[in-house]
């Protein structure tokens, strides 16, 4: 019954968000929906009483409104009258703690489900925060088939994702209101959350917890999609790159590695092992460049190259001016990394 | 000047329906709790506790979430400077708790004699507590261990830098005047605080020199 | 109310004792409680509207997505400051203040316990705040936010002088605290009116107390924590550097440890000042007081068990997480208790709709929406999609407004005849209050919606796209009326300075002991001590009621009482005007200020600081030792 009337709270709020990409009220995943559920039922409960205790406010104001009042005060007040008023407080007090107390046991039961470990064998992808971006690293038994991305989770409907959170320096936290809720990425420990999605779409992250300068322009995007092109797109991501299929993304390449991106930027299959800044083997495959800021367009990729601080004040990636020349080969070059 | 303490009673006044009572026959001087400055020292004890609770919390803590602690191949503290903090320690209770009677008594030159005899311990803990920092063998950065261990031990120091400074002062006070019948509490109020810092310094030095070696 | 054994000389006489000298020199040496705390009242309230442009100005940078108003930089300074600004120094000075102002008249004694240390703790919380703004104006403003988690506070992360303004300004705040709850808590258990019992203590009172005891449990564990913050910084100690042993979650429980209290040292204030406006407007003693006085208490122990519900998202153990759910859940008892006993209170009264019940009956149409989405964040998996978000900014606002400041308002404006002898103008207080509850609304209750679409606090700047544009145009317009608000507030406190209506003694008909003196207050309170026989003594007292005489008119005397029985037991000189407790904070600011640079500030400093103590604890007068042994050897005493 309780279920029921979640389900259709949340159809009503989904209809009403409209989709919003980044909503605890429009949930895509077991976790969140549980949550969502809980935590509709508590609103009820909250405007009830908020409305029950403002009415009996309300009608106590208007109780002996119309008499005339004398300025003579009740110094001592009828015993049989206070007591009388004292039961209803304790009753009331009463009543509260009741309510208290199913409203922790309720708490307890949910957060002990959505925490639990997964019944069936899990995902595991471990995310390392920066400042401010989000390193993603797939984990398998077999290491040589680990791999590495930035900026965008793929996962596949209906299977249990764990989260290993790490940080390389201050405190981050992940957070996709769609799948659940957020979990701090904190320097010195692991932190774990996991997510089981249902619905495919694309949903956005965004880091929760104040981390520096560019703090606000700090998201990520989750894909969710089914199990065949999920593999498809791991598949693809454990490619390295392909050698440049024509002169112009040559000579792409070519102004890549001379110029300062291989500090920090690596590209599997090309000779750059930088791991300051995202893995940039497979690029051009993402839906946004920045960390969630910026559309992964061609305008918007040659702005940010020539001069992050831009979008970015405080980013830690340099300006790297260029001749229009080197920038078109470039663009080319990047393109050509899905 | 200090009056017989006298119980108030209702006096007849102008106008006998109304109650008056007169206070002016009330002492001027009382100890413990009957001394408004005693409330302030308990105040303090009350903070400076906390704020070695604090300290003592975040070296177990720190304690807590290392697997070796102190790390390996960091030396112990020395045993014996704290060991001999505390006998001093210790041993400055008697005085103390003298000074307190002889200031309930109102023995002014008794009074002076152990609030001197005091000052004197006083200094020799603040010395003794210099070499403690030392004799802890490590440094305040060289790892969180380090840090926590001269958190506790300046925590206590400052308290204890500020009560023998008080009673350092007092001492002098007493030898050169002015002096006023409110100094006896006050020497009472010492003695007060002066146990709270025994029990403190106690306690923060077992915690530095004994965890490490459980 | 008369006073038949004291003549008029008496009374000229106990005022030329009791009265602040004139002259600058003079005010800056006052021991007088009421003077101490009206500088305290009003400095923060500077502070207040400070840190109110502040947010007005952060207001405009998010009206829009992707605005350039405010560079990152500059909004990062800004919120930090905001946040700091208003709990350090606005909110709990402003609570002490009232309390310091108020507690020795609701007792009915002469001055707080230790009249120089009050005056010393004012220039020391001034020279705090000071610091905080000289900073942000010299782009050395705060910047890691009011909780500055590290390690983006710590040194790697936070480079130059920021954090460390942040930290030191901590230790002036906490000194200016702790002072105000040692006066209190001695005022109270020492020199209340004969007769006046606990069970007597007005609710205002108590909640005084509680909050002092709090408060000295609480703000040496923030002092400490930003001490080993300031000294990773300056001398590289390693307590939150993960690398070396240390944790960054260490800073954490220290600081909620002492935060969550923090905003109940805030509240509990707020809960007194309910109590005492509701009788006089509602023409009856408080229901409940019993109840009340020991929900205050359950309160406050209580609110020292929560402090990690600020941490849910951090990764600690879940039996930690499932402990803090349930103790937070608690906390709504007690707090619950209150609501039904002033609601029971009502009912049963007679309400009069004056602009101080005005602000009472605010608190249940705002608080308790602060409380039940306290209720929703208190739950850990709902917590988890809605900390660090702006449903944070909305429950806060929402707690601290309708539980703090509104009813701060009433008290301000109920108690603003007691101290200045004139009434505020009724027509602008209804005014200044309907705009700001509309504004306050407007403001925070869209803050809920960005919230659940996703917004998380802090940011500088979002995405169009998302919508979060709606919710957080409405808020911006909202802070506009906000301040409209406080400005009509304002010129009706100017107004009402100048020429507002004359109060008399008594304007409110209400019931406790500062209403039977005259208004303005005069400097020695009560020219008798009464003796109290009820829990609404202005209504009980009549021209028969029993009263204390044998005080001195020529030296500051104040009647000590007994702590059970209430009963006289002595009589205490206080000291009278002294230069030295502000040499002394003056001293202390130095060495303070410069701890943010080196650590030798700490040795140096503590000399002038002991320079000053002493200059302030020397006596004027008294004998010389050896005459004193003999005098005093002459003299029996009994009951010492």
């Amino acid at each position: 019954m309780i279920r029921r009337l979640g389900e259709v709270a949340f159809a009503v709020l989904a209809a009403a968000c409209g989709g919003a990409p980044q909503s605890p009220l429009n949930p895509a995943g077991a976790e969140a929906r549980e949550v969502l559920t809980l935590g509709a039922i508590y609103t009820a409960l909250a405007v009830l009483t908020y409305v029950l205790v403002n009415t009996v406010l309300v009608l106590g104001l208007r109780r002996r409104r119309r008499t005339v009042l004398p300025e003579v005060p009740e110094v001592a007040p009828a015993e049989e009258d206070e007591r009388r008023l004292g039961r209803k407080v304790r009753n009331a007090a009463i009543v509260t703690a009741l309510i208290l107390a199913v409203y922790v046991g309720a708490t307890w039961a949910v957060e002990a489900h959505v925490t639990s470990s997964p019944s069936t064998r899990p995902i595991t992808i471990q995310v390392t925060g920066r400042q401010w971006w989000w390193e993603m690293r797939y984990q398998d038994s077999v290491p040589s088939q680990t791999f590495i991305t930035a900026n965008e989770l793929h996962v596949p409907v209906g299977r249990p994702v764990v989260m290993l959170l790490q940080s390389e320096d201050v405190i981050h936290s992940f957070w996709v209101p769609a799948l659940n809720g957020k979990k701090d990425l904190v320097p010195g420990k692991t932190n774990r959350v996991v997510f089981t999605p249902r619905e495919a779409g694309t949903f956005r992250g965004q880091c929760a917890e104040f981390c520096g300068f560019q703090h606000a322009h700090m998201a990520f995007d989750v894909v969710v999609e089914s199990q065949d092109a999920y593999d498809a797109w791991v598949a693809a991501q454990r490619t390295p790159a392909p050698p440049p299929d024509d002169s112009l993304a040559a000579r792409g390449q070519q102004v890549f590695l001379s110029k300062a991106c291989p500090t920090c930027h690596a590209i599997q299959g090309a000779r750059a092992f930088g791991s300051r800044g995202p893995d940039l083997t497979h690029v051009a495959s993402r839906q946004s460049l920045a960390a969630g800021t910026l559309p992964n367009t061609r305008g918007h990729l040659a702005g940010w190259i020539v001069d992050p601080g831009r979008q970015k004040p405080g980013t830690r990636m340099p300006p790297n001016p260029m001749s229009g020349e080197e920038l078109e080969a470039l663009l080319a070059y990047l393109e050509g990394l899905k | 000047m200090t009056g017989p303490v006298r119980h108030f009673t209702p006096s007849p006044a102008a106008e006998p329906s109304r109650r008056v009572y007169d206070a002016s026959g009330l002492p001027t001087v009382g100890f413990g709790p009957k001394s408004i400055m005693w409330w302030g020292v308990l105040g303090f004890m009350l903070i400076e506790g906390t704020t070695i609770g604090t300290a003592v919390g975040s070296y177990l803590y720190l304690s807590g979430i290392e697997p070796q602690w102190p790390p390996p191949r960091t030396a112990y503290p020395g045993l014996l400077v704290p060991s001999l903090k505390v006998l001093v320690l210790l041993a400055s209770v008697l005085p103390s708790v003298l000074a307190d009677k002889a200031a309930r008594r109102f023995d002014f030159r008794g009074m002076r004699r152990l609030e001197t005899i005091m000052a004197v311990i006083g200094l020799v803990v603040v010395a003794l507590q210099f070499l403690e920092l030392r004799n802890a063998n490590i440094h305040w950065d060289a790892h969180a261990y380090g840090s926590a261990v001269w958190l506790v031990l300046i925590a206590y120091f400052l308290l204890l830098a500020t009560d023998v400074a008080e009673t350092v002062v007092f001492a002098v006070l007493l030898h050169r005047g002015p002096v006023q019948e409110s100094h006896f509490p006050d020497a009472s109020d010492n003695s007060v605080y002066w146990f709270f810092s025994v029990v403190t310094g106690i306690l923060t030095s077992a915690l530095v020199a004994l965890v490490p070696r459980l | 109310m008369s006073a038949p054994a004291l003549t008029q000389r008496d009374l000229l006489e106990l005022k030329r004792t009791w009265d602040t000298p004139r002259g600058f020199w003079g005010w800056v040496s006052s021991v007088d409680h009421k003077v101490v705390a009206i500088r305290y009242v009003v400095t923060a309230f500077v502070f207040f509207l400070l840190a109110g442009a502040l947010a007005l100005l952060m207001r405009i940078q998010l009206a829009g997505p992707e605005n350039h108003f405010l560079s990152p930089d500059l909004y990062n300074q800004f919120f930090t400051t905001h946040g700091t600004t208003m709990m350090f120094l606005f909110a709990v000075p402003v609570m002490e203040a009232v309390g310091l102002y108020m507690v020795p008249l609701l007792i009915g004694t002469r001055n707080v316990a230790f009249p120089r240390l009050n005056n010393f703790g004012y220039w020391v919380y001034l020279m705090g705040g000071v610091l905080m703004f000289a900073g942000l104006f010299s782009n050395t403003g705060p910047d890691t936010g009011w909780f500055s988690y590290v390690p983006l506070a710590g040194p790697e992360f936070s480079p130059g002088k920021r954090v460390d303004v942040w930290a030191q300004m901590i230790t002036f705040t906490e000194i200016a605290a702790l002072v105000s709850a040692v006066e209190i808590i001695a005022t109270v258990f020492k020199q209340r009116a004969p007769g006046m019992t606990f069970r007597r203590l007005p609710l205002f009172v108590w909640a005084m107390v509680i909050t002092s005891f709090m408060v000295i449990f609480a703000m040496p564990v923030v002092a400490t924590a930003s001490q080993m913050l300031a000294m990773d910084r300056l001398i590289d100690t390693q307590f939150f550097n993960p690398a070396e042993g240390g944790s960054a979650i260490l800073w954490q429980h220290l600081f909620w440890f002492f935060g969550h209290p923090e905003v109940y040292i805030i509240f509990i204030p707020a809960l007194g000042m309910i109590s005492a406006i509701l009788p006089a407007m509602v023409r009856r003693p408080v229901f409940g007081h019993r109840a009340l006085v020991i929900s205050m208490i359950a309160v406050g122990f209580l609110s020292f068990a929560l402090w990690a519900h600020h941490m849910f998202a951090t990764g600690l153990p879940e039996g930690a997480n499932m402990l803090f759910a349930l103790t937070s859940g608690a906390i709504a008892v007690p707090t619950g208790i209150q609501i039904f006993c002033w609601i029971a209170t009502i009912w049963s009264g007679r309400p009069r709709f004056q602009v101080p019940f005005l602000y009472v009956l605010a608190f249940f149409f705002l608080f308790i929406i602060g409380g039940m989405t306290g209720l929703l964040l208190a739950a850990v998996p709902v917590d988890l999609q809605v900390t660090d978000t702006y449903f944070l900014p909305a429950h806060i606002h929402y707690v601290l407004i309708g539980g703090a400041v509104f009813p701060l308002l009433g008290a301000i404006t109920f108690w603003f005849p007691k101290a200045t002898g004139r009434l505020l103008d009724e027509r602008l207080g209804r005014w200044s209050f309907w705009l700001l509850f509309i504004g306050v609304n407007l403001t925070f209750f869209p803050m809920h919606v960005s919230a659940l679409l996703g917004m998380p606090r802090r940011v500088y700047t979002y995405l169009p796209g998302l919508g979060w544009t709606l919710p957080n145009a409405l808020s911006t317009l909202g802070s506009m009326v906000i301040a409209v608000a406080l400005l009509v507030l304002l010129v009706n406190v100017a107004r009402s300075l100048a020429a507002g209506q004359v109060a008399g003694d008594d304007p409110w008909h209400a019931d406790s002991l500062e209403w039977t003196i005259p208004s303005p207050a005069p400097s020695y309170n009560y020219a008798v001590i009464p003796v109290v026989e009820g829990i609404a003594p202005a209504w009980e007292r009549s021209e028969s009621s029993p009263y204390v005489t044998g005080l001195s008119t020529t030296v500051r005397e104040v009647l000590l009482t007994s702590v059970e029985d209430v009963e006289p037991e002595s009589r205490h000189e206080q000291p009278g005007p002294t230069i030295w407790p502000f040499v002394a904070a003056m001293a202390t600011t130095g060495l303070i200020y410069g701890l943010i640079f080196t650590v030798w500030a700490v040795p140096i400093g503590a000399v002038f600081v002991t320079i000053g103590l002493i200059g302030w604890a020397w006596p004027r007068r008294g004998h010389s030792p050896d005459e004193f042994a003999e005098h005093v050897a002459a003299i029996t005493v009994e009951g010492a």
